[in-house]
């Protein structure tokens, strides 16, 4: 790997951990889309932020688009609390407004300048080498610098307010009788996420930074149940989205932003396919086990009711639970063969024979 | 600076340059109003609002406003593949190409949501930005270099300006399609929208529905992309139909209204866009849409913030004037000759904590209720008693077991 590669892994990996950190409690609050609706506003600050300034390395572009990333979420916010609003209708209806101004704004007055709409949304990750600071004889990729300290917030705010964010978000009720101010809480969360996006937007575009701020802390969620593990969880997933996604654009030459939310996506549909207990697959097993042992607990039941009657010989063939509990041979096969493994009955040739434990079920289950 | 210099400079996707003069009126209804690039345009986008604003006024009544989102990104993959396997620009063949990714996804963030501890945002959130990253992929492996961009920027933003008479039909047809299926299962559409559990009761096939429901969805924002690109979709569903939802209670009034918010914005987005030469039609259309948005949540009769803060203040001085009413009733009570003036300070003394019974007792004078002056206070008059009396027997009513 070249210098520059090691250091576009590495703009990578900022980015993905400074957006976990609050992509977590948004993702356990159910208002992921919120980052979606952010993403996309931040555009407004930043032609905003240009117009005022004149200038494209402005810290106003900065400033600009973080405002308006709380902006949005107070409009959004403002708009729920009508009676015949939904969050989600209040979302759908303000972000496409504003960024909707802001395609018109650029296509109007910032014209000559290099402030292209699709690159913002899609990022250029390959790029954020050649923009570098210099530090006396070093000299290190600007978003170096921004993604960093934006890690740095991120992890103290996050330490910090370990507490209040939990509570705020799993009990917002039980927060404001405690005094803590759930409102400001989430006030707070929305802040950092906004300037996590507009830091990270820059190097990733809003696309993959919708990805990196809720995909990995929607696929640690399934992993683990407990939060201090599922912020671990998604800071592993995120790096390895990372790398991986780098290396999947290297190999297939393509772009880099694209390929880590390809990766990101197969990690959490590996993860509601896969995880343990609560994966689709897990479920799945959980589903047929407890079919079959209802099916045993059926088969023993059917035989102690026709026990020591005179249909009994007739009840108890294999063949006849097809007509006796409507079920196919294969499955009735099936069925009498894991009761016999577990010792409930015996098969006599095509007779199946009560033995003591399956009385026992028959009598209990 | 005036506004036309703002208005100025040549973009692809504009009919006039800066060169040209700024046409008279006639000049203008000739060439652009009646013009065929205008008509043309501004039919493709009435139509598209007319299909958004039926088909989102079911998705917002469902609280799904932002499954057309996700699904918009979605058709992304779907339409470069099916550039990448048919290798027309054939509209039928991207909009099919669109409907299937954009199906899948529709089906992965239900399925999502439905049996794992995933929240529907997240999973919307993560199929969206997932699906649209495999489009991008796509894209950049299909085709590398600059058309590539140029693609992508249209697909983004929609290229209104560009619509031709194969994609008129491509959406009018679309617009037929889902009309009819709407008209079709009216009733039972309705029944999932609102109460999904009484309609599998009644024996609706909710599974079958819901499915079709979500397919006349992606077929419609498949249809729209041209217009205004996914990203903006959203807003061509989700705002006229919550604009239509402030003008009625009535779920067939609220979707013809919304269809009909729908075409507005359509048209005078294409209209703006044809009088401001470098103006996109897309944003445009989508501004019109949350303009008519809006105005409908501040001014609508009703349920618009301008009416409803109108009932508050009219609530509020009647329950004052009532509560003064009530207090001069209280105060002759006190006395068994009966007619007995008290002063404003009074009465005021009396109801501490509603200020302003000086007004108050002004305003009833006014009306009837109150006889008296400043100077010699007040009294009721006979008919501010028969008034008071009732408002009395009114709380003891209203609220059984107070002292009365």
């Amino acid at each position: 790997m070249t210098p520059g590669q090691v250091e576009v892994l590495a703009v990578a990996l900022l980015a993905g951990w400074s957006c976990c950190l609050p992509g977590t409690w948004l993702v356990l609050r159910g208002s992921a889309m919120l980052v979606d609706a952010i993403s996309h506003t931040v555009l407004l600050g930043i032609v905003l932020g240009f117009l005022l300034s004149g200038d494209l390395g402005s810290p106003l572009l900065r400033a600009g688009a973080a405002l308006i990333g709380i902006l949005t979420v107070i409009m959004v916010d403002l708009l729920a609390r009508r009676p015949l609003v939904r969050t989600d209708a209040s979302i759908g209806l303000v972000f496409p407004v504003l960024f909707a101004l802001a395609v018109l704004l650029i296509t109007l007055l910032a014209d000559n300048v290099h402030l292209d709409t699709d690159v913002v949304l899609t990022g250029e990750i390959g790029l954020t080498p050649f923009d570098r600071i210099e530090f006396g004889q070093y000299s290190i990729p600007r978003s170096f610098v921004y993604l960093g300290a934006v890690l740095l917030l991120n992890a103290g705010l996050t330490a910090a307010f370990w507490k209040e964010l939990k509570v705020a978000s799993f009990d917002p009720g039980l927060a404001a009788a405690i005094g803590m101010a759930p409102g400001a809480v989430g006030l707070g969360l929305v802040a950092a996420t906004s300037l996590t996006a507009v830091t990270a937007f820059e190097a990733v575009g809003s696309i993959l930074v919708v990805a990196l701020v809720v995909g990995p802390p929607a696929s640690a969620q399934l992993l683990t149940r407990r939060l201090q593990r599922m912020v671990f969880w998604s800071l592993a997933l995120s790096a390895s989205a990372g790398v991986l996604g780098y290396a999947g654009a290297w190999y297939f030459d393509t772009t880099i932003a694209g390929s880590i939310a390809c990766v990101i996506g197969i990690q959490f549909t590996g993860a509601v396919l896969a995880s343990p207990r609560r994966g689709l697959i897990a479920r799945l097993r959980i589903r047929r086990r407890r079919r079959l042992e209802f099916a045993q607990t059926l088969l023993v039941k059917h035989l102690l009711n026709h026990y020591g009657t005179p249909q009994e010989a007739h009840e108890s063939e294999l063949e006849h639970l097809h007509a006796g509990l409507g079920w196919e041979p294969d499955f009735a096969q099936h069925v009498a063969g894991a009761a016999a493994g577990s010792g409930l009955v015996r098969i006599d040739g095509d007779r199946l024979r009560l033995l003591g434990p399956g009385r026992i079920r028959a009598e209990t289950g | 600076m005036p506004i036309w210099v703002w208005l100025t400079g040549s973009r692809t996707r504009c009919w006039r340059t800066q060169t040209e003069p700024v046409p008279d009126l006639g000049e203008f209804v000739g060439q652009f109003l009646l013009g065929h690039t205008f008509r043309t345009v501004a039919a493709g986008a009435a139509a598209m609002g007319l299909i958004s604003g039926v088909i989102g006024s079911f998705a917002v009544a469902r609280g799904q406003s932002l499954m057309g989102d996700a699904v918009s990104h979605a058709t992304l993959p779907g339409v470069v593949l099916a550039a990448m396997l048919i290798g027309v620009r054939e509209p039928w063949a991207l909009i099919a190409g669109a409907s299937v990714t954009g199906v899948a996804a529709a089906a992965a963030i239900t399925l999502t949501a439905r049996s794992t501890p995933v929240k529907f945002d997240s999973a919307l959130a993560l199929v969206l930005t997932a699906a649209f990253g495999l489009g991008l992929v796509l894209l950049v492996v299909h085709s590398r270099g600059d058309s590539a961009q140029a693609g992508l920027n249209n697909f983004l933003f929609g290229q209104a300006a560009a619509i031709v008479a194969a994609d008129l039909v491509t959406i009018g047809a679309t617009a037929v399609l889902v009309l009819a299926a709407v008209a079709w299962r009216w009733n039972e559409f309705r029944a999932i929208c609102f109460d999904y559990e009484f309609a599998q009761v009644a024996g609706v096939a909710v599974r079958r529905l819901d499915l079709l429901l979500i397919l006349l969805l992606v077929v419609t924002i498949a249809a729209g992309l041209k217009v205004v690109g996914v990203v903006l979709m959203s807003a061509m569903l989700v705002a006229p139909a919550v604009a239509a939802r402030q003008w009625s209670d009535r779920f067939l009034a609220v979707t013809a209204l919304s269809a009909g918010f729908g075409v507005a914005g359509g048209v005078a987005g294409a209209f703006v866009s044809i009088i401001g030469p470098s103006l996109a039609t897309g944003p445009l259309v989508v501004l019109s849409l949350g303009a008519i948005a809006l105005l409908s949540i501040v001014g609508a009769p009703r349920h618009g913030v301008v009416a409803e803060y109108v009932r508050t203040r009219r609530r509020r001085s009647r329950f004052r004037l009532e509560k003064t009413l009530a207090a001069m009733l209280a105060l002759e009570g006190q006395h068994q000759s009966g007619q007995h003036n008290h002063s404003a300070e009074a009465i005021q003394a009396s109801i501490p904590d509603l200020d302003g019974v000086e007004e108050m007792v002004l305003e009833l004078a006014a009306a009837g209720l109150a006889i008296g002056s400043p100077a010699q206070g007040w009294r009721l008059s006979a008919g501010g008693t028969v008034r008071a009396r009732a408002i009395m027997d009114e709380r003891n009513i209203a609220s059984p077991g107070a002292p009365g």
